[in-house]
């Protein structure tokens, strides 16, 4: 038990890093689709008086969970030193994609076709 | 006559009875020392427990913020006419982002907690720099938002 807690555990670290990137491009396509499709803004609309924002966060929130739990189990027991600095760029471009894709002139964007 | 702090009915006192507004306050407070904290843990390896501790209130002040909004339990709300189609884009603009730094601040804590005082050590130097950037970005998202909240 001592043993366990006085190891460094990276996979966890390296998992919470890769689920937060993904969930961070999940989220701005969420947005994306519920925003141009009326079919996925109701279903994402889990409550009535929230709108589609509870079950985009409640989506957000599943997508990390299972990322961060599939992350962990590959990453498991395995030398990640390699994996690092893959990650962190991964993290790094998500993050610009999403604050991109979330500007409202950007997600907007539509061409009328007459 | 209002004024801002000593007088009867001041600016002060009507700010701190709207919770959200409290909050943001110190939500403000807490990153200023997050972000302080993270530039120098390398040096200070001992204080991974107190910015664990700052990262831990940082997720519960955000999800307070968040809760006082979708139960709609806010002050005075106040738009100006002639730019109420901004207000409205930039209030879904503010909907997204506030999802940054909630998720930077738990991914935060994790990495945190799995590496503790070994925070400091060579081998760590990518995760420091992911609580630098995470920090920082979490920081000026909320800012960002305070921002786009004036308008």
């Amino acid at each position: 038990m001592r043993s366990f807690f006085s190891r460094i555990h990276e996979s966890v670290a390296l998992a919470a890093i890769f689920a937060l990137s993904v969930t961070l491009h999940v989220a701005w396509l969420a947005n994306l689709l519920a925003h141009k499709i009326p079919l996925v803004r109701a279903w994402f609309t889990v409550s009535a008086d929230i709108g589609p924002v509870s079950g985009m966060y409640l989506f957000t929130l599943i997508v990390f969970v299972l990322f961060f739990g599939l992350g962990v189990l590959a990453w498991k027991g395995k030398d990640c030193s390699h994996w690092r600095e893959r990650i962190l760029w991964f993290f790094m471009v998500s993050l610009v994609v999403f604050f991109v894709m979330t500007l409202p002139i950007v997600y907007d964007f539509g061409v009328l076709v007459e | 006559m209002q004024g801002v702090l000593l007088t009867e009915g001041s600016t002060i006192s009507i700010a701190l009875s709207d919770a959200g507004l409290v909050l943001f306050g110190v939500l403000l407070v807490l990153y200023g020392v997050a972000v302080g904290m993270t530039f120098v843990i390398r040096h200070a390896k001992e204080s991974w427990g107190m910015l664990s501790g700052i990262y831990f209130l940082i997720l519960a002040v955000l999800v307070g913020i968040v809760m006082l909004d979708l139960s709609g339990a806010s002050g005075a709300l106040y738009t100006i006419q002639s730019i109420e189609h901004l207000s409205e884009l930039l209030s879904t603009h503010r909907w997204l982002l506030i999802q940054v730094p909630v998720l930077l601040a738990l991914s935060s804590l994790i990495v945190l907690l799995t590496y503790r005082s070994n925070i400091a050590e060579s081998h760590a130097k990518t995760y420091r720099m992911f609580l630098q950037i995470a920090v920082l970005f979490g920081f000026a998202s909320v800012i960002l938002i305070g921002f786009e909240s004036m308008l």
